[in-house]
């Protein structure tokens, strides 16, 4: 068993990635696509402390928490739009609003 | 009497200015009580200039102030009184104050009576300044003011449809001469370098001497041909005639003041003040004298067959100015403004006699429905009859002196074109006196061909009456002035401005001879006039009858309306409408609109791009980023390599 | 006071203006027009003063010049010289004019209306005063909108249509422009190492002929747009018939000569040789636009398009005046623009005052206004004449002036170019004549016309019933007071023009034609006076211009001869 390396913390992160990608690129329901959302947010904040961590600096934590802080934002008025979307057309499902297209 | 000169002009010019601004409001019919005093005493400075001008002998000026300074091309307004100018103030005045006068009487209880009294002065006021003006462009600038003022004037009664297209015809014919005049002044500029007709280095003095400056000859031929075409276009010469009797829509005392009497002779004026270039090329004198001749003889032909009685003096204004222009071609100058002067006075009491004619029958100006009106109008009658024995040349009256003189002069000029300028002037002589007299008994003479109980002609009034007979007088004398023949008071003056023309010494017997066939031949015009009308000895409806193609050939004016309509008029048109269907909106802005449907149809395919769907963006951007990581490892790092 | 800025407080004053409606209450109505109009004659008396301060010389005076970003070279630089200050005079008295006759005629948004107008006006201020490129480029882009939304707001039935081609045909122009500023200016940058955006500067630069070839056409065009010249001219038939009038004034009055003013100030001084390259191209264009415009004009049924496209004709003697290069034709092409300021302006509010009455614009619905509106057709012949070039009146010195340049140039192309004197007599004539003269429709002739007996009227009367004539049709009576514009009965909508007939014969136009009121004599009376005094006496404006093109022509001699 090796050492534990950047190399690893950055392959979970590119899973994380990619099957919060995939989510939301397949998923219908706008509430599971807003946690896909989440998920790829995470991803990133896990590459962003693994090279704080590699690097042996505060920086990549830094900005994690900074990140963490806008998507707790981001999550607050994402859902508030849902919530009121939902509230008007009576659906989540995304295949449903294409209020922009016309 | 220089310091005085801007009053000249400034006397009508404020009589115009009252008039329009206050005439509406406040003048109303009072408005010949502004206009006569001006003028009238414009007249009296007038007079005063020509007194000292004829004392001194010497030409008089006033600067009044710097117009356009461009570069080297700079424009002065200023006045310039020689024996020319002279002679031409106190016959526009005179006349000019004189169709006040008759005008008052003509125009009264007319609802735009302060208009025509504003109109009437702001011509003599151009009419002025047109032959105050010491350079080409101020010249050019109140030729055309008198042509705006003849607009107004012929579109007065502008109710009538005809009377508006005769004041566009005018003046759209006007501007097809202006625009060759124009050409002349430019030219003239950049051949001289200046446009002031006198002073050392006026166009003159250059002009005199052309050979020694270097100025090509040409150029001077060129600049003679543009100016005259200016002068056909105002002095109605073929092939710009066409206006003059369509002009006729006009109130009469504007037809007598400008279309026979001063504006129309402005042409005339003008290339007689530019003699010094005429004389420097025989082209162009010899163009001038063909036009004038051609012009003399074809209006005179047309005048023999009309019916209405001012068209019949209106293409004898023509035929008249002809006259003037051979003789200005042949190098008579001074018989030129010779019958310009008397001219104005014949003419002016002809249209005037006209107006009291066509008032006194209640509008009529059809002669077939006059007749007899010798009893009913009598100072018309006899005033009339003066003028037109004037008209036709027979001794003594004024138009003998100055018609005989122009053949005279004709017939011994060096001109190439001299003897048959003055054959063709003495057939036109003929017809002249021909259809003077036609109209005079068709008219004075013989039965009453109206309606006699319900129209009954009455002899004009006071206003009316004087101006006829003042106007008289000189019609009989003026012509002594001229006496005797190449010699009189009148050639002495003028001398003066005509100072490098050689004085062709007549012999007494070429001067008799050709009074004497002046004479027979004006008296045998009227002779058959008489045995057609009075006697009856020729019978004017056979006659008709049988040349029946060359009647209607005349009587529809040689058919040049309808030319210039089928050539020039209607294609122009058609050309017009084509720009603006065909390649204004056919190929121009459907070209820009064609550019604007095109993008909207690539718009229109490419729009469906947008799904609307979030995922299908999604995935975009995901292959998007795909694609742009790709490049950057695939090209930029060291990854595949 | 030296350091006062006067020529940014001339500018902006308009400006300061539009805030202040900005923030007016809404209830009133009256506000925000007593406020434009405050604005903008305290602009126009400001801009008198400094017509009467400006010395006869060829400098650039009253300058002003902050450094505004001074990494890319742009400082904010205004100055006038003679051609400047002779349009921003014109510039300010025509916006007092447009916003005293919208006083009443516009009734809807009159808030926004207001903020349009005098955000045009600074614009167009700032175009006349800017030295530095990228002032310039940012006034001239402000200037396009607030004209777009007037012609398409406040304008007529197809009023979208001519705001939208209007603005892109303008902003076509003035991206080629962009284009070619950023070109000079890394020219200018790569010759010498300074960046800049000043003209002076800028005219110092050596730019290569082939640079200067296309860069000079870059610049051309989005004036040309401007002018408009022949063939870029199809957006201005449209714009003027749609736009309310006083936008048309102000778009034919100033906006037009926004195109001369930049090929004076950019295209001559900075690339003398792209001018030499480009004059034959450019005079050959001119002269087909002016013969062009009048010949197009000639069969127009719509007043306002044939005034457009005589517009197209004037303007043609701009170009052509500026590009043969002497004295005479750039005095002259300064005289056209100011005389066509005045005139065209005039003769767009003349229409104006009878289609506020009329609500049409088809010279065939009219006859006989000189016996209902003797005033209004006085001054429409003064303006009349004024346009066809009538000596005396300010449009015929600077018409005679270009075509005497033109005949050093070339005599041919002189005659060709003078020849529209002709044309021009023509078309405003017949459009004078079908207004103006003749008698109504329905009115029976004066007693005593010989020209018609009563059976003829009968026999008009009945060829008008059935539209053979159609030269007389009158409009259906318009309900009076209805000054929206925005749903008119626009007889150029109607496919057949001659159907609009009455519903019987005999039918007699009963609209009240009130002549000229006091408001609009206020509006006309000044541009009357302008137009014969610069007729008889235009020595001050040449006065004021003459040095300043004699730096040209000395900058351009100086270059083409070496």
């Amino acid at each position: 068993m090796s050492e534990l390396g950047v190399e690893h913390f950055l392959f979970l992160s590119a899973a994380l990635f990619i099957i919060g990608m995939m989510g939301l690129l397949t998923r219908r329901n706008l509430l599971v696509i807003f946690m896909c959302v989440e998920l790829m947010l995470t991803a990133v904040n896990i590459s962003l402390v693994a090279f704080g961590w590699e690097t042996n600096t505060l920086n990549g934590q830094a900005f994690a928490i900074f990140s963490i802080s806008i998507a707790a934002a981001e999550a607050a008025v994402g859902l508030a739009i849902i919530v009121a979307l939902s509230r008007r057309i009576r659906t989540v499902d995304v295949a449903d609003i294409h209020e922009l297209k016309d | 009497m220089e310091d005085l000169l801007y009053l000249i002009p400034l006397l009508p010019l404020a009589a115009f200015v009252i008039n329009i601004l206050l005439g509406r409001g406040f003048i109303r019919d009072n408005a010949h009580w502004v206009a006569l005093p001006l003028v009238g005493a414009s007249w009296i400075v007038a007079l005063l200039v020509f007194l000292d001008v004829r004392d001194t002998e010497h030409a008089i000026s006033q600067h009044l102030f710097t117009w356009i300074p461009a570069g080297d091309f700079v424009v002065d307004v200023n006045l310039y009184v020689d024996q020319l100018t002279a002679i031409m103030l106190l016959v526009v005045l005179t006349v000019g104050f004189l169709v006040h006068v008759y005008s008052v009487g003509y125009m009264h209880g007319d609802p735009g009576f302060y208009r025509f009294f504003a109109y009437l002065p702001l011509f003599v006021f151009s009419m002025l300044m047109l032959v105050l003006a010491d350079n080409l462009l101020v010249l050019f600038v109140f030729w055309e003011a008198v042509g705006l003022c003849s607009y107004f004037l012929i579109g007065y009664y502008f109710r009538r449809r005809s009377a508006g297209n005769a004041a566009k015809k005018a003046f759209i014919v006007n501007r097809v001469g202006d625009l060759g005049f124009g050409l002349g002044v430019m030219l003239t500029f950049w051949t001289f370098g200046t446009i002031s007709f006198y002073g050392e280095h006026g166009i003159f003095e250059q002009a005199a001497h052309h050979a020694e400056l270097g100025i090509a000859g040409g150029a001077l031929t060129a600049i003679g041909i543009l100016l005259f075409i200016g002068a056909c276009g105002k002095s109605a010469q073929f092939p710009l005639h066409v206006w003059l009797p369509d002009a006729m829509e006009g109130p009469t005392p504007v037809s007598a003041l400008i279309h026979a009497a001063t504006m129309v002779t402005a042409g005339i004026y003008m290339v007689a003040r530019n003699y010094t270039i005429y004389i420097q090329s025989e082209s162009a004198m010899m163009v001038v004298a063909i036009v004038g001749a051609f012009t003399a003889f074809m209006a005179a032909t047309i005048a023999l067959t009309q019916n209405d009685i001012k068209r019949v003096v209106a293409y004898s204004t023509v035929s008249q100015l002809g006259y003037m222009a051979f003789a200005l071609g042949t190098g008579a100058w001074v018989a030129a403004i010779f019958h310009l002067m008397t001219h104005a006075f014949f003419k002016g009491l002809l249209f005037l006699g006209c107006g009291s004619v066509i008032h006194g029958m209640h509008e009529e100006q059809d002669m077939r429905k006059m007749g007899g009106l010798r009893k009913y109008m009598p100072v018309t009658f006899w005033t009339f009859l003066i003028g037109s024995l004037a008209n036709a040349g027979v001794v003594p009256l004024a138009g003998f002196w100055s018609k005989d003189e122009i053949i005279v002069g004709a017939w011994i000029s060096d001109s190439s074109f001299g003897k048959p300028a003055a054959i063709i002037g003495l057939a036109a002589a003929f017809l002249t006196a021909l259809y003077m007299f036609r109209l005079v008994f068709l008219v004075f003479f013989g039965k009453e061909r109206f309606d006699t109980e319900h129209i009954h002609p009455h002899e004009s009034g006071a206003w009316m009456a004087i101006p006829l007979v003042l106007l008289a007088i000189p019609s009989v004398l003026i012509g002594f002035v001229g006496f005797p023949p190449e010699d009189g008071p009148f050639h002495h003056f003028l001398h003066h401005a005509f100072e490098l023309v050689e004085v062709h010494h007549v012999s007494m017997t070429t001067t008799w001879t050709f009074g004497i066939i002046s004479t027979v031949v004006a008296l045998g015009g009227i002779f058959i006039a008489w045995l057609a009308y009075i006697r009856g000895a020729i019978n004017p409806a056979a006659v008709r009858e049988r040349f029946e193609g060359t009647y209607q050939f005349l009587y529809n004016k040689w058919y040049f309306d309808e030319l210039y309509d089928a050539t020039i008029v209607q294609p122009l048109r058609r050309f017009s409408m084509f720009l603006w269907k065909v390649v204004d909106e056919g190929i121009i802005d459907a070209a820009v609109n064609g550019v604007a449907t095109g993008i909207a149809a690539i718009s229109q395919r490419v729009r469906h791009v947008q799904t609307g769907l979030v995922a299908n963006y999604a995935l975009a951007i995901a292959i998007g980023m795909v694609l742009l990581v790709g490049v950057y490892l695939a090209a930029f790092s060291d990854l595949f390599q | 006071m030296d350091d006062f800025p006067l020529l940014s407080t001339i500018a902006y004053l308009p400006l300061v203006g539009a805030l202040a409606i900005l923030f007016a209450p809404r209830a009133s109505s009256t506000l925000p027009r007593t406020i434009a109009l405050v604005a903008s004659l305290a602009s126009f008396v400001l801009s008198l003063v400094l017509l009467a301060g400006f010395e006869h010389n060829a400098e650039f005076q009253y300058t002003e010049k902050v450094v505004w970003l001074d990494e890319l070279g742009v400082s904010y630089f205004m100055g006038v010289d003679g051609i400047a200050v002779l349009l921003i005079a014109l510039t300010t008295l025509l916006s007092v004019i447009a916003i005293w006759w919208s006083w009443e005629t516009i009734t809807v948004r009159t808030r926004e209306y207001y903020i349009a107008l005098l955000l045009l006006e600074t614009g167009m201020l700032g175009v006349f005063m800017a030295l530095d490129l990228f002032v310039f480029y940012i006034f001239w882009e402000i200037m396009l909108i607030p004209m777009a939304l007037l012609i398409g707001i406040w304008g007529s039935t197809d009023r979208v249509y001519a705001a939208v081609k209007f603005f892109l045909y303008t902003l076509f122009g003035s991206l080629l422009m962009l284009v070619a500023i950023v070109a000079t200016y890394q020219s200018y940058f790569n010759e010498t190492g300074v960046r800049t955006l000043n003209v002076l500067e800028l005219q110092g630069g050596s730019y290569g002929e082939t640079f200067q070839f296309w860069v000079f056409a870059a610049f051309f065009i989005a004036f040309a747009v401007k002018v408009p010249m022949f063939p870029f001219h199809t957006w201005l038939p449209d714009a003027h018939v749609q736009a309310p009038t006083a936008a048309s004034v102000i778009l034919a009055a100033v906006m037009l000569k926004m195109g001369g003013y930049g090929m004076l100030r950019f295209n001559l001084p900075l690339f003398p040789d792209g001018t030499e390259a480009w004059t034959v191209a450019v005079i050959v264009l001119s002269i087909i636009g002016i013969i062009y415009g009048a010949l197009v004009a000639l069969v127009q049924p719509d007043m306002k398009k044939l005034i457009a496209y005589s517009s197209v004709s004037h303007m043609g003697f701009v170009t052509l005046g500026i590009f043969i290069m002497n004295m005479q034709g750039l005095d002259g092409a300064m005289l056209v623009m100011l005389a066509h300021g005045f005139n065209t302006g005039a003769l767009f509010l003349i229409v104006g005052v009878i289609y506020e009455r009329a609500h049409t614009r088809d010279i065939r619905a009219f006859g006989g206004m000189a016996t209902r509106m003797p005033i209004w057709s006085a001054y429409f012949a003064l303006f009349l004449f004024a346009s066809i070039g009538l000596p005396g009146l300010s449009g015929f010195v600077g018409e005679f002036l270009v075509a005497l340049g033109t005949w050093d140039y070339n005599r041919l192309a002189a005659v060709i170019t003078f020849s529209v004197v002709i044309f021009a007599a023509w078309y405003m004539l017949w459009l004078y004549q079908r207004v103006v003269f003749g008698r109504a429709w329905g009115e029976l002739p004066d007693p005593g016309d010989t020209e018609l007996t009563r059976g003829e009227i009968e026999e008009l009367a009945e060829a008008n019933y059935h539209g053979h004539l159609g030269t007389d049709a009158p409009q259906p009576a318009v309900s009076g007071g209805d000054h929206d514009t925005h749903d008119d009965h626009d007889a150029l909508t109607n496919e057949n023009p001659e159907e609009v007939g009455p519903t019987h014969k005999g039918q007699m136009d009963s609209r009240p034609w009130t002549d000229i009121t006091f408001r609009e004599h206020l509006a006309l009376a000044p541009l009357a006076v302008l137009t014969i005094v610069f007729g008889v006496y235009p020595k001050p404006i040449l006065d004021i211009v003459e040095p300043s093109f004699q730096a040209i022509l000395d900058g351009a001699t100086r270059v083409v001869g070496g």
